[in-house]
C-alpha cells in the first residue's frame, strides 16, 4: 500500500477546498448514529421501566393489602401467614422521603440537590428465602443484569444504609457525600436495580423502621407474592386472609408486554426510516464527491498511483469521517433522549400506565457500536459508487447514455412493484409484518419514483411553450436534475412520505379521539374521589352515576379454546343517555337490548382484536371480582356461562382489554372505580347551571368542556416524540436533498456562463436555478403525497390494530397534506438560498469530468 | 471556498473536543455502580459469611465456659447472647414397605436451623439483631432436593423450633416425643414422628466442647443420637412411608465466629451393633488439625475420645465444580477395635445454598457396619 498517505492527504486537502460533499457525508453521518443512539437509549430507558422490562417487579404477581386503614396489615398477621405456608409473601412497607446531600458546604448551596422518593422497606430474610434463584432475580434484578439480592452483609453501618433504585435514579441528583433523608439518616449511593419506579428508593425493613418509624404509626403497606402461584395457590391464600386484608390481583402482564414490544418497534422503525434516509443521503453525496474528484483521480492514476491505493485511501478517508460524525452523533442522540425525557416519562404514566426510566447510557460501548455500524455501512454502500469510479477510470468517460425503460415496461414494473406492496399490506398478521409492508410502501414508493419521475418532468417540458424560454429552460433543467438526483430525492421521498403518512394517521386519530370523547362524556361535569360521593352533597338539582370496576378473564365460548385474557370490567347505565353516548365501532341487531338484558356485553376493540372477536360470537367470563375482593354476582347469568358480543366499543389510549357490563349488576355497590359522572336536573328548562362547589370539595371536579380538552392535551405530548424523530427526518433530508441539488449546479456553469453572456440578469439566473429545484421539489412531493396516504392506512389499519388493538376512521384533510408539502418545500427554497447565493461565476473548465 | 473549509474544521475538532471528556465522565460514573455492586454481592464460606462485616472486630459476646456446664432441658432452647448457634438433625431413613424383590429405597435427610448475630443494622423497630437460617436437605440415591431459608425462632416449653412452616414441635420440654414437619422446595412434604431410646450425651465435659488444643476455639455441645424416626415423604403427591435413625446436634458458641475457624469435617455413625459415634477434625488457622470425639454406648454411657485415641485419615477425594473435597475417610478407635472406612451413599451430596457445604449420609464398612452422616466445611469448592 505505497503512497496511501500522500494519496489521502490529497483526497483530505480536496476535501477541504470541496467541503460540501464531505459536510454532507459527515452531517448524514451525524443524523443516523444521533438517531441510533437516541433510538437505543429510549428503547433501553422503556426497557429499563416496568412497562418495556415486561415484568411488572415488585407486583407481579400480585399482592395481600389491608381493605382499608382502619384496620392495618400487621406482622403477626405476615408472620401467621408465613406460618401457614404461604413463604411467597414478602412484607414491604413505604414512605415518602426527602433525600438531601451530605452536610457540607457544597452541597447545602446546591439547592436542586433534593428529592422527594418513596422509601420501600422490604423484608430481605424473606427474599433471600425464595425457592430458587429465578424466582429471586425476576423480583429484584439489578441494572448489570445479574441478582442483586439482599445479602446478609448488604446492610446498615456508619457509612449509610445500603439501598437500591431504579439505573435513573441518581441522574440530576449528585452529592459529593452520602445522602441523608429527613431523620438524618445515611444513605450510601444506591445500588442499581431494573424494574423499579424512578422515584423508589429500596431498602431492608430493618433501615425503614428506624428511630421514629414503627410498625404501629407506619404498618406494612403489601405483602407481595413472589414467584409464579398458579390459581390453586391463589384460591388457598385467598381463603387463608383475615377478614381485613384482601388479595390484590396482579396488573395485566399481556397488555404491557404487547404495548412494551409494540412502542419499542415503532421506535425501531423510526431509527430505520431515518437510517434509510441517511445511506441515501450519504450515497448521494460519495457519488457526488467522486465525480467532483475524477479528474484528480484521473491524474494520480496516470502518475503511477494504484487503483487499490487510490479506492483504500477513499474509504480511510470515509473512516475518518466516521470518527468524527459518530461520537458527535451519539452525543447528539444523548441530548435529544435527555430532552425528550420528560416527555417520555409523562407519555408512559398517561398513556402507558407504565415507568419511563431516564437511561444510563454507556458512552464508549454507543460510540463504538455507532461507529462500527457507520463503518460497515459506508463499506457496503461504498461498492456502488466505487464500482463506477472504477469503470470511470478504465473507459475514461461514463456513457451518459441511460438505459430507459419503455412506458410499458414501467407499467408493468409499476403494477409488480404495487402488487408485491399490496401483498405485504393485506397479509400482515402482527405489528412487526405491519411494520415490514410499512418498509414495503416506502420503498416501492421509490421504485416508482425513479420509475416515473422523469417521464413527470418530461411531460412537464412538453407542456410548457416554447414561446417561453426561461420556463423552458427551467423545465428541461428539472428534467436532467431528475434522471442525475435520483437518490437525493428518494432520500426526500422517504422522508416527506412518512411524514406525510404521520400527520394524516396523527390527523386521524385526534379527530377520531375528540370525537369519541364528545360523544362519551355526555354528563356535564365528572367528579373524581377515592370513595363514591357523600349522599348529603347530593342535592335536589343533580344526580350522580357512579362507575364502577372489577377484575376477571375472559375466552372464547369455543370448545377447543382454552385461552383465557384477563380483562377489566366496568359498570355501564342502561337508560337512553347512556345508550346515546356510547359510540360503537361494530355491533350486532338488537345490541342495546342485548345488554340491558344481561345477554349481550359491549367490548373494546383492544380484548375484540385480541381474541379476534366479532359482534355476535359467545364468549365466557369468569367470577369478576373488584379491588376490594367483592365478587360480583351476575343474576341471571352463573360463572362460566356464556355472554353475547353486542358490540366494540372504541377506547382510544387504554391498553387494557376492558368489557362493559349494564351497572344494576354492581349491585349492592362494590368496587367504586373512582369517578361519578354529574348530571344536572332540570338545567335545560332553568339554564342555571348547579352550584358544585360543595361537592368539588370532596374529592376533584371537572368539567366536560375542560376534561375534553387536558384529554387533547395529554394526546398531543404523545406524539411529541415520533413527531420530533419525524421532523428531524423530514428536515435532513430536506437538506440533503437542497445541497444535493445545488452541487449540481457545479455542472451547469459552463451554461450558465453563456446565459450571463447573452445578458441574463445573475438575479433572475438564481431565480431561474431556484425554480428548477424547487418544481423538482414540489413534483416529488405530490408523489409524495398519495403515498403518504397509503403509509397512513398502513398505520391505522395494521400497525396500530396490531400494536395497539385499535383502528379508527382515515380522515385525509388537505390542509394537512398541503401543510407538510409547505414545510418541505420552504425548508429546501431556505437551504437553497446559502449555495446559490455564493455561486462562483469563475468556473474551471478542466476540472469537470462526468462521472 | 475557503470560510467552509474552516467551518468543516472547526466543527470536526469542536466535536471532537466536546466529545471525549463527556463520554470519559460519564464511563466513569458507571464502573463505581458495578463496583458498588459487586461489593454489596460478595459472600464468604459457612460461617464467615454468616457474620461478614469490614473489620471482624466481633462485638462483645457470651463466651463458652467449663464452669458452666450444660443443663437440659434448659438448653434445648436459644442462647441469643452467643453468636452462632445450630439445631441439626439428620436421618439416615429407608422405605419401609419395599418393593418385593429389591432392597429397601434409602435417604439422607438434614434438618437444620442455624442462629447468628447480625451487628450489621443499627437498632431498629422491625427485628433484633438474631438472624436465623434453614437448611432442608433429601438424598434419596438418584435425586437431591435442597431449599435455603431466614428468619425463625426457637422457643421452649413446650420445645418447638420453626421457620415459617418447618417446624420441629415437641410435646413437651423434652425434644421427643415430637413431629417434624417440612416442605422442600414447595413439592416436597416430609412429616417424621420422633421418638429415642437412650439419653441424649453431653461432649467434652459435660457440654463444653474444645475445638483446638488451647481451647481457645470451643463450644457448648450435646447431642441426641437415639431418635427413632417414622413418617412420610411425600414427593409430587406420591407418599412413601419412611423409618430410620435420626441424630440430634445441638451447639452454640462465639469463639467458632471467626475468620480463624477454617472448618471441619464431622461424622455422626450409626453402628450395627448400637454404639454411636461422634468425631471431627477442626481446622483453625496456622494450626495441625484437632482430631476429638465421642464414642457412645448403645445403652447412653459415653467417652470422650482425644487424638491419641482416634484417627481420621482421608481415603479418597470427590470433585465439586473443579474442586475437590476428601469424601472417604478412614476411622480408627483402637481402644473400641474399630477400624471403619466411610464413603458417600452416593456421589454429588453438595449443599448449593448461600452458604455452600458438603452434608451427605454415608456407609460405614469394616470391623464395623454402619450408616452416617458427614460434614465437611472449609473444603468448599
Amino acid at each position: 500500500m505505497h503512497g496511501l498517505f500522500p494519496v489521502l492527504h490529497v483526497f483530505l486537502r480536496m476535501a477541504l477546498t470541496r467541503p460540501w460533499q464531505p459536510l454532507l457525508i459527515l452531517m448524514a453521518l451525524l443524523v443516523a448514529t444521533g438517531g441510533l443512539s437516541a433510538v437505543w437509549l429510549i428503547n433501553e430507558g422503556a426497557r429499563q421501566g416496568e412497562l418495556a422490562s415486561g415484568s411488572p417487579g415488585f407486583f407481579a404477581a400480585g399482592t395481600v393489602s389491608p381493605r382499608s386503614d382502619v384496620e392495618p396489615l400487621t406482622k403477626q398477621d405476615y408472620i401467621r401467614l408465613r406460618k401457614q405456608g404461604f413463604t411467597g409473601l414478602i412484607g414491604i412497607s413505604q414512605r415518602d422521603i426527602t433525600l438531601s446531600c451530605g452536610d457540607t458546604g457544597n452541597d447545602r448551596k446546591q439547592s436542586k440537590n433534593v428529592k422527594t422518593v418513596t422509601l420501600t422497606g422490604i423484608d430481605e430474610t424473606a427474599l433471600m428465602s425464595l425457592p430458587d434463584k429465578t424466582v429471586q432475580s425476576r423480583t429484584f434484578n439489578s441494572a448489570s443484569g445479574g441478582s442483586a439480592l439482599f445479602e446478609p452483609g448488604n446492610r446498615g453501618n456508619t457509612s449509610g444504609i445500603v439501598s437500591y433504585a431504579a439505573p435513573g435514579f441518581m441522574t440530576g441528583f449528585t452529592c459529593d457525600n452520602q445522602m441523608l433523608y429527613g431523620d438524618g439518616t445515611a444513605v450510601r449511593q444506591p445500588v442499581s436495580v431494573q424494574g423499579l419506579p424512578e422515584d423508589m428508593l429500596v431498602t431492608g425493613l430493618q433501615n425503614f423502621y428506624r428511630k421514629e418509624i414503627t410498625p404501629d404509626n407506619t404498618p406494612l403497606s403489601a405483602l407481595i407474592i413472589a414467584g409464579d402461584p398458579d390459581d390453586q395457590q391463589i384460591a388457598q391464600l385467598k381463603s387463608a386472609l383475615p377478614a381485613h386484608l384482601t388479595f390484590i390481583p396482579p396488573p395485566v402482564q399481556a397488555e404491557t408486554g404487547t404495548l412494551s414490544a409494540s412502542f419499542r418497534l415503532n421506535l425501531q422503525a423510526m431509527g430505520l426510516l431515518m437510517a434509510v434516509v441517511a445511506l441515501f443521503i450519504i450515497l448521494n453525496a460519495l457519488m457526488l464527491m467522486y465525480r467532483a474528484r475524477l479528474a484528480t483521480i484521473i491524474r494520480l492514476r496516470q502518475l503511477g498511483t494504484a487503483k487499490q491505493t487510490i479506492l483504500t485511501a477513499l474509504f480511510a478517508e470515509l473512516i475518518l469521517y466516521c470518527f468524527i460524525a459518530a461520537p458527535a452523533g451519539v452525543l447528539c442522540g444523548l441530548g435529544l433522549t435527555r430532552a425528550l425525557t420528560p416527555v417520555l416519562q409523562s407519555v408512559f404514566a398517561g398513556l402507558f400506565d407504565g415507568v419511563f426510566v431516564s437511561p444510563s447510557p454507556f458512552i464508549v460501548q454507543m460510540v463504538l457500536l455507532a461507529w462500527l455500524i457507520s463503518v460497515i455501512a459506508l463499506a457496503i454502500f461504498f461498492v456502488i459508487p466505487v464500482k463506477q469510479l472504477s469503470g470511470a477510470l478504465s473507459l475514461r468517460r461514463f456513457s451518459e447514455s441511460q438505459t430507459t425503460l419503455s412506458v410499458t415496461g414501467r407499467l408493468f414494473t409499476t403494477v409488480i412493484v404495487t402488487g408485491i406492496a399490496a401483498g405485504f399490506v393485506f397479509n400482515a398478521d402482527s405489528t412487526l409484518t405491519a411494520l415490514v409492508s410499512t418498509g414495503a410502501v416506502l420503498l416501492s414508493g421509490c421504485v416508482l419514483v425513479i420509475l416515473w419521475l422523469p417521464a413527470l418532468t418530461a411531460m412537464v417540458c412538453k407542456l410548457v411553450p416554447s414561446s417561453m424560454p426561461v420556463l423552458s429552460y427551467v423545465a428541461a433543467g428539472t428534467h436532467r436534475l431528475s434522471a442525475k438526483s435520483k437518490l437525493a430525492v428518494c432520500a426526500f421521498f422517504i422522508a416527506l412520505t412518512a411524514n406525510t403518512g404521520m400527520n394524516v394517521m396523527t390527523d386521524s386519530f385526534r379527530q377520531a379521539t375528540e370525537d369519541w370523547l364528545m360523544q362519551r362524556l355526555s354528563a356535564p361535569a365528572y367528579f373524581y374521589s377515592d370513595a363514591p360521593s357523600p349522599p348529603e352533597l347530593i342535592n335536589d338539582e343533580i344526580q350522580t352515576r357512579s362507575v364502577y370496576e372489577g377484575r376477571g378473564t375472559i375466552r372464547l365460548n369455543v370448545p377447543s379454546t382454552e385461552r383465557r385474557l384477563a380483562v377489566s370490567v366496568k359498570s355501564f347505565p342502561v337508560d337512553d343517555i347512556a345508550r346515546k353516548s356510547l359510540a360503537l365501532y361494530s355491533f350486532a341487531e338488537q345490541a342495546w337490548s342485548q345488554f340491558r338484558s344481561r345477554q349481550g356485553i359491549f367490548v373494546n376493540q383492544q380484548l375484540a382484536f385480541r381474541l379476534n372477536i366479532k359482534p355476535g360470537d359467545s364468549v365466557v367470563l369468569s367470577d369478576i371480582q373488584t379491588d376490594d375482593g367483592t365478587l360480583v354476582s351476575l343474576p341471571d347469568k352463573s360463572s362460566g356461562e356464556a355472554f353475547l358480543i353486542a358490540g366494540i366499543y372504541p377506547d382510544y389510549g387504554n391498553p387494557e382489554a376492558q368489557l362493559l357490563l349494564p351497572l344494576p349488576v354492581f349491585s349492592p355497590p362494590s368496587g367504586y372505580a373512582g369517578l361519578s359522572a354529574i348530571y344536572y336536573n332540570n338545567h335545560a328548562f332553568s339554564g342555571q347551571k348547579p352550584d358544585l362547589s360543595e361537592l368539588a370539595s370532596a374529592g376533584t371536579l371537572y368539567f366536560t368542556g375542560e376534561l375534553i380538552t387536558r384529554s387533547m392535551a395529554t394526546f398531543d405530548r404523545t406524539f411529541v416524540v415520533t413527531d420530533a424523530l419525524n421532523v428531524a427526518t423530514l428536515l435532513v433530508a430536506g437538506l440533503a436533498f437542497a445541497i444535493s441539488v445545488s452541487v449540481l449546479t457545479l455542472e451547469l456553469r459552463p451554461e450558465l456562463n453563456v446565459l450571463r453572456a447573452m445578458g441574463v440578469g445573475q438575479w433572475r439566473l438564481r431565480l431561474v436555478l431556484i425554480f428548477q429545484y424547487m418544481l423538482l421539489c414540489l413534483l416529488a412531493g405530490l408523489m409524495a403525497l398519495p403515498a403518504g396516504i397509503v403509509l397512513a392506512h398502513v398505520f391505522i389499519f395494521q400497525v396500530n390494530r396490531y400494536a395497539f388493538y385499535w383502528v379508527y376512521p382515515l380522515n385525509v384533510s388537505v390542509d394537512v397534506l398541503l401543510s407538510g408539502l409547505m414545510l418541505s418545500m420552504a425548508v429546501v427554497f431556505i437551504i437553497l438560498l446559502l449555495p446559490l447565493g455564493k455561486m462562483n461565476a469563475k468556473v474551471d473548465l478542466r476540472q469537470e469530468e462526468g462521472l | 471556498m475557503r470560510k467552509p473549509a474552516v467551518l468543516v474544521l472547526i466543527i470536526s475538532f469542536a466535536l471532537f473536543l466536546v466529545t471525549l471528556p463527556a463520554f470519559l465522565l460519564i464511563t466513569g460514573s458507571g464502573d463505581s455502580d458495578t463496583d458498588e455492586a459487586a461489593d454489596t454481592a460478595r459472600a464468604g464460606g459457612i460461617f464467615s459469611g454468616l457474620n461478614m462485616h469490614e473489620s471482624r472486630k466481633l462485638p462483645q459476646s457470651a463466651t463458652v465456659s467449663a464452669d458452666r456446664p450444660v443443663v437440659l432441658p434448659d438448653d434445648h432452647g436459644s442462647h441469643p447472647a452467643f453468636r452462632l448457634e445450630w439445631w441439626y438433625l439428620t436421618f439416615v431413613l429407608e422405605n419401609a414397605q419395599p418393593e418385593a424383590g429389591s432392597g429397601p429405597d434409602k435417604y439422607g435427610l438434614q434438618f437444620t436451623l442455624f442462629r447468628f448475630i447480625n451487628d450489621g443494622y443499627e437498632p431498629n423497630n422491625w427485628a433484633d439483631n438474631q438472624w436465623w437460617m434453614g437448611h432442608a436437605s433429601l438424598h434419596s440415591t438418584v435425586s437431591h432436593e435442597f431449599e435455603e431459608r431466614f428468619a425463625a425462632g426457637v422457643t421452649t416449653a413446650p420445645f418447638s423450633a420453626f421457620i415459617d412452616n418447618w417446624r420441629w414441635q415437641a410435646e413437651g420440654s423434652a425434644l421427643t416425643p415430637s413431629e417434624l414437619k417440612f416442605t422442600i422446595n414447595r413439592h416436597m412434604d416430609i412429616t417424621l414422628s420422633l421418638t429415642t431410646n437412650g439419653p441424649p450425651v453431653l461432649h467434652g465435659q459435660q457440654g463444653y466442647s474444645t475445638k483446638s488444643a488451647s481451647e481457645q476455639y470451643r463450644s457448648y455441645y450435646y447431642s441426641q443420637p437415639f431418635i427413632q424416626a417414622n413418617g412420610v415423604i411425600n414427593s409430587h403427591g406420591e407418599k412413601t412411608e419412611v423409618t430410620g435413625s435420626g441424630w440430634f446436634d445441638h451447639e452454640w458458641s462465639s469463639q467458632l465466629a471467626s475468620d480463624d475457624a477454617l472448618g471441619w469435617e464431622w461424622f455422626s455413625l450409626h453402628l450395627d451393633n448400637g454404639d454411636k459415634v461422634m468425631a471431627f477434625r477442626m481446622h483453625v488457622n496456622n494450626q495441625p488439625p484437632y482430631v476429638t470425639g465421642t464414642y457412645i454406648f448403645s445403652d447412653g454411657r459415653s467417652e470422650t475420645l482425644s487424638k491419641e485415641d482416634l484417627s481420621l485419615i482421608p481415603d479418597g477425594a470427590e470433585t465439586f465444580h473443579g474442586r475437590t473435597a476428601q469424601v472417604r475417610w478412614n476411622m480408627k478407635i483402637p481402644s473400641k477395635n474399630l477400624d471403619v472406612n466411610i464413603s458417600p451413599f452416593k456421589a454429588g451430596q453438595w449443599n448449593e445454598g448461600r452458604f455452600s457445604y458438603y452434608e451427605g449420609r454415608v456407609n460405614v464398612e469394616g470391623t464395623h457396619l454402619g450408616q452416617g452422616f458427614m460434614e465437611l466445611t472449609g473444603q468448599n469448592p
